[in-house]
């Protein structure tokens, strides 16, 4: 439980006949960046909300930091930070009013209320628009000033709900470095996002939920392993043809005139011994590039077995 | 609370609607004081409803204008004042920050405070126009407080189950069927317990309302 952020076993959730979340069991760990992934009204937003205590779940447990988000509700809010997927800033209001704001609202000391306003805008890199009034903001300007909001009291826990929607790619580099910034500094991340891409860059692990049931909590390579993904190579000789070596595991998914794509895991003495075996023959190997299937593939190929299945069934 | 208050203030006084809450009970005072003084053809200070009336009667009628005025539109200010927060969800924000109950109770004393200092407002001018103290101005003191406080519970409670801006006229058409009648009747203690009662039964239904919504 201690190494544990977030800890949620059988969460259920009814909307009137429509059932959100069934049987939602996953686990956070303390100081990493955890990506939260699912189709649209797959039950995110429903699974971020009870686990930041602003929604209620008709049955199952869920602990943050230790805490029940049921009964220690208020210990739990001192303690995270919240990011909804859509939120409005007050537009009469400064950067700097606002923070000062919810450094009151969160009860900190006096003192060092300027301090803490002067490191969020440091760290959240809103510095420029501290003084401005929040209006006529860009999506990644918006971001920023919430992600300021919500880290001003120095949370354990950030929760972000798809923090990269609408963002440039310039403002989701942005993002990524101060995620793991973030993180580096301890903080627990746990975010939702429909850019894979950025959250295999990011994540350390992985949520995947379908239909309100969550069918992978874990680690990126426990994902792939659990979608039995495999690598492809690439080799590309200079000039001629290239053949396959006898007793690779795995098979040729793809051949050209000087190049072949082999899919199966290659040891690097398979690599090693193949290269070795194609220069022997006079061929010139020039390049060895893995074809690592993408995040997104592999969540279209969960997504995918997942509904074979329940049209089996 | 102070937190919440902070804001509401700041951002009352950047929208200017602090200042509209504020000011309307005056204008309302002086300009039909105004308008009924230089209408009736004998343009003299002090000013009037009625030249038959004294001027104690004339100011008594002044601080029930304001009164009326204020305790309405106490009900609109704490509709007002996070309107836009409730209808964007901003609320979340400052939920996970302080008890949804302070909340609450938080844009009731906004609105009561702006009500009541918008009547004092009102009121002086009515004296120095009128020339006259209105006799029954302790009642109507106490009374303007208990009814701003419903007043306040009721325009919270309203923006809660709806912050469409059309709401905000189903807020004063109720303030000024309801809220008169407790002004009136103020001197009765068991109407004065009916505006206490309206006053703890709106926040807390507000209370469950704004919890509600930052769910959804």
């Amino acid at each position: 439980m201690t190494e544990h952020a977030i800890v949620a076993e059988s969460l259920l959730k009814r909307y009137g006949r429509v059932t959100a979340l069934r049987d939602a069991s996953f686990a956070v760990k303390k100081g990493t960046i955890t990506g939260f992934i699912g189709r649209n009204g797959a039950g995110k937003t429903t699974t971020l909300k009870i686990v930041s205590t602003l929604l209620d779940a008709d049955d199952g447990t869920c602990h943050v930091l230790g805490d029940d988000v049921r009964k220690d509700e208020y210990a739990i809010r001192a303690r995270i930070g919240f990011l909804p997927d859509l939120f409005e800033l007050p537009p009469a209001l400064t950067l700097r009013e606002y923070l000062g704001i919810f450094t009151e609202l969160y009860s900190i000391a006096r003192g060092d209320r300027k301090r803490r306003i002067e490191t969020t805008l440091q760290l959240t890199r809103t510095e420029e628009l501290a003084d401005r009034r929040l209006h006529a903001l860009s999506r990644g300007e918006e971001q920023r000033v919430g992600l300021a909001r919500a880290l001003i009291h120095n949370p354990e826990i950030l929760i972000l709900d798809e923090p990269a929607a609408g963002l440039d790619p310039h403002a989701r580099v942005e993002l990524k470095e101060l995620l793991r910034l973030l993180r580096e500094r301890g903080k627990t991340i746990f975010l939702s996002s429909h850019v894979l891409a950025d959250l295999e860059e990011i994540c350390d692990e992985l949520v995947v939920i379908k239909k309100g049931t969550v069918i992978f909590s874990g680690d990126i390579a426990g994902f792939r392993k659990q979608m039995r993904s495999t690598t492809r190579w690439r080799l590309t000789a200079v000039s001629r043809a290239i053949s396959l070596p006898s007793g690779l595991r795995g098979e040729v998914v793809e051949s050209g005139p000087t190049s072949i794509e082999f899919e199966g895991e290659l040891t690097a003495a398979e690599r090693a011994r193949w290269i070795a075996d194609l220069v022997a023959r006079g061929i010139d190997v020039c390049e060895v590039t893995p074809l690592r299937s993408t995040l997104e593939q592999e969540f279209a190929k969960a997504v995918e077995e997942e509904e074979e299945m329940e049209a089996a069934s | 609370m102070t937190a919440i208050l902070h804001y509401a203030l700041l951002k009352g006084m950047r929208d200017k609607s602090t200042m509209i809450f504020l000011f309307t009970p005056i204008t309302f005072v002086v300009a039909s004081l105004l308008g009924v003084t230089l209408a009736s053809g004998h343009p003299t200070f002090p000013f009037y409803y009625s030249l038959e009336w004294s001027p104690a009667q004339n100011a008594s009628h002044v601080a029930f204008m304001a009164t009326l005025c204020a305790v309405c539109f106490a009900s609109l200010s704490s509709f007002w004042m996070f309107r836009s927060e409730v209808a964007t969800n901003a609320m979340g924000s400052f939920i996970l920050a302080k008890r949804p109950i302070l909340i609450a109770l938080a844009m009731n004393v906004y609105s009561s405070v702006i009500a009541v200092i918008s009547w004092g407002i009102g009121v002086t001018a009515g004296i120095i126009l009128t020339g006259a103290m209105p006799p029954d101005l302790s009642s109507l003191t106490v009374a303007v407080f208990i009814v701003s406080v419903a007043a306040s519970a009721l325009g919270s409670l309203t923006v809660m189950i709806s912050a469409q801006p059309q709401m905000l006229i189903g807020a004063y058409c109720g303030s000024c069927l309801f809220l008169p009648f407790l002004v009136m009747q103020s001197n009765r203690p068991k109407v004065m317990l009916i505006a206490a009662a309206t006053a703890v039964i709106g926040t807390t239904v507000a209370t469950f309302l704004l919890e509600r919504r930052c769910a959804t």
